[in-house]
C-alpha cells in the first residue's frame, strides 16, 4: 500500500460512524469475543437451573440458599466449560509437515541412503527418531498455546469459586 | 458397604452430571468414582461438589504433566543443540530419553555427557546437568505459567473441600444438636418431675 493510499484510507475511516442499523450493531456487538465469560448470562431461565434448584430443594434447603447455590454453581460450569474447550479443540495443524508420515519419511531415507551402507534396519529407526522428536515438538507447541489460554481465565475462576464458596457457607 | 454408596452417589449424579471432559485415559472417572466412595450421605449437592473436586484434581495432574514435558523437551532441545551447534533441525533426543535420564539411566548419561564434551564448536552446555539448567531458565516464563494454573487448581480444591465439609458435615451436626436437645429436654423434665426434688 502507497503511503498516497494510506492517508485516504485513514480519510475514510475518519468519516465512518460504525453500524447503523439494528443489526449491524448486533453483529458488531460480537466482535473480538474470545470466550464470552465478560458477558451477563441468564441462568435462571435455563432447563438445567430448574433441575438443579428442584434437586437440592429437596435435600432440605431454604429456597433462597438454594437458588444462590444453584446460581454459583451454574457460574462456576460456565468457566470451567470454556476451560475444557481449550482442551477439546483440535490441535493446530502445522501445513509444512501435515503430510509427514512414517512411511514417507522412511521412504525419503532410503533414497537419501542408497549410496550409504546403512541397514534397512537403521533406515527404519532413525525414521521412528525423527517422527518421535517431531510429534512431541508438536505436542509441546500445542501446550504452550493451551497453557496461555488457560492462564488468561485463572481470575474468572477464582471470581467463580469464591462465589460458589459464599453461597454454600451463608446463612 | 463403599461399593453401594458409590452406586447410590453416581444414582444420584448421572442425570445431573456438569463436566464435560473428554478424557481418553479415564483418570477423572477414577478421581471422581474415588471421591463419592468416601461420602458420608451422598445427596444431590455433595456429588455435585465431588465432580468438582474431581475435574480440579484432574486437571491439575494435567498440567504437572504438562509442565514436565516442557521442561523435558526444552532439555532435549539445549543437548541437541549444544551437539549440532544449531546447524541441524534434526534431533536425536526426546522427551522420554530425557526421563530416561532422570529416572536413574546412568549409561545414557554417560553417552550424552560424552557426546557434549566431545562436540566441535560447543559452547552452549558440557554436561547433561548444565543442559537442564539451562533449559530450566529458557522455558522460566511457560513453566510460571503452568505452576499459576496448579496454584489455581490447588485453591480451587480447597474451597471447594471446605464447602463438601460443611455440605457433608452439616447433617451430621444438625442431628447431633438434636440429640443433645432431646436430651437436655429429657433432663429437664427429669428434673422437673423427679420425686425427691419436691
Amino acid at each position: 500500500m502507497t503511503p498516497k493510499q494510506a492517508k485516504a484510507n485513514r480519510n475514510n475511516a475518519k468519516r465512518s460512524t460504525g453500524p447503523r442499523s439494528m443489526l449491524g450493531r448486533a453483529i458488531s456487538s460480537q466482535n473480538s469475543i474470545k470466550h464470552g465469560l465478560n458477558q451477563t448470562v441468564d441462568f435462571e431461565n435455563s432447563d438445567r437451573f430448574d433441575i438443579l434448584l428442584k434437586l437440592v430443594k429437596d435435600d432440605g434447603y431454604s429456597h433462597d440458599k438454594v437458588h444462590s447455590i444453584v446460581l454459583a454453581i451454574l457460574n462456576h460450569r460456565r468457566v470451567m466449560d470454556v476451560y475444557c474447550d481449550i482442551y477439546a479443540q483440535p490441535e493446530e495443524v502445522d501445513d509444512s509437515t501435515q503430510d509427514v508420515s512414517l512411511s514417507a519419511m522412511r521412504l525419503g531415507l532410503k533414497r537419501m541412503a542408497k549410496d550409504s551402507e546403512a541397514t534397512a534396519y537403521e533406515i527404519q529407526s532413525m525414521a521412528r527418531i525423527l517422527m518421535r522428536s517431531h510429534n512431541e515438538r508438536h505436542q509441546v507447541k500445542s501446550v504452550f498455546s493451551r497453557i496461555a489460554d488457560c492462564h488468561k481465565l485463572i481470575r474468572y475462576q477464582r471470581n467463580a469459586i469464591s462465589r460458589l464458596s459464599k453461597a454454600i457457607r451463608s446463612e | 458397604m463403599t461399593k453401594d454408596k458409590l452406586k447410590q452417589s453416581l444414582a444420584i449424579l448421572d442425570p445431573i452430571r456438569t463436566v464435560k471432559l473428554i478424557d481418553k485415559t479415564g483418570s477423572f472417572e477414577a478421581i471422581l468414582q474415588g471421591l463419592l466412595s468416601d461420602l458420608e450421605t451422598p445427596n444431590t449437592l455433595s456429588v455435585l461438589f465431588c465432580e468438582q473436586i474431581a475435574e480440579s484434581v484432574y486437571w491439575m495432574r494435567r498440567h504437572s504433566e504438562e509442565k514436565e514435558l516442557i521442561l523435558l523437551e526444552a532439555t532435549a532441545e539445549i543437548i541437541d543443540k549444544a551437539k549440532s551447534n544449531s546447524f541441524g533441525s534434526n534431533r536425536e533426543y526426546c522427551a522420554e530419553d530425557i526421563k530416561q535420564v532422570l529416572l536413574g539411566d546412568e549409561t545414557l548419561k554417560n553417552k550424552i555427557n560424552d557426546e557434549l564434551k566431545s562436540a566441535a564448536f560447543n559452547s552452549t552446555a558440557v554436561s547433561f546437568d548444565s543442559c537442564r539448567a539451562k533449559a530450566f531458565m529458557s522455558c522460566a516464563k511457560e513453566i510460571k505459567i503452568a505452576d499459576d494454573l496448579i496454584q489455581r487448581q490447588v485453591l480451587n480444591i480447597r474451597h471447594l473441600h471446605k464447602s463438601l465439609n460443611a455440605i457433608d458435615m452439616n447433617p451430621r451436626i444438625i442431628k447431633r444438636m438434636d440429640l443433645d436437645l432431646k436430651r437436655a429436654e429429657r433432663d429437664l423434665n427429669a428434673l422437673e418431675y423427679d420425686p425427691e426434688a419436691s
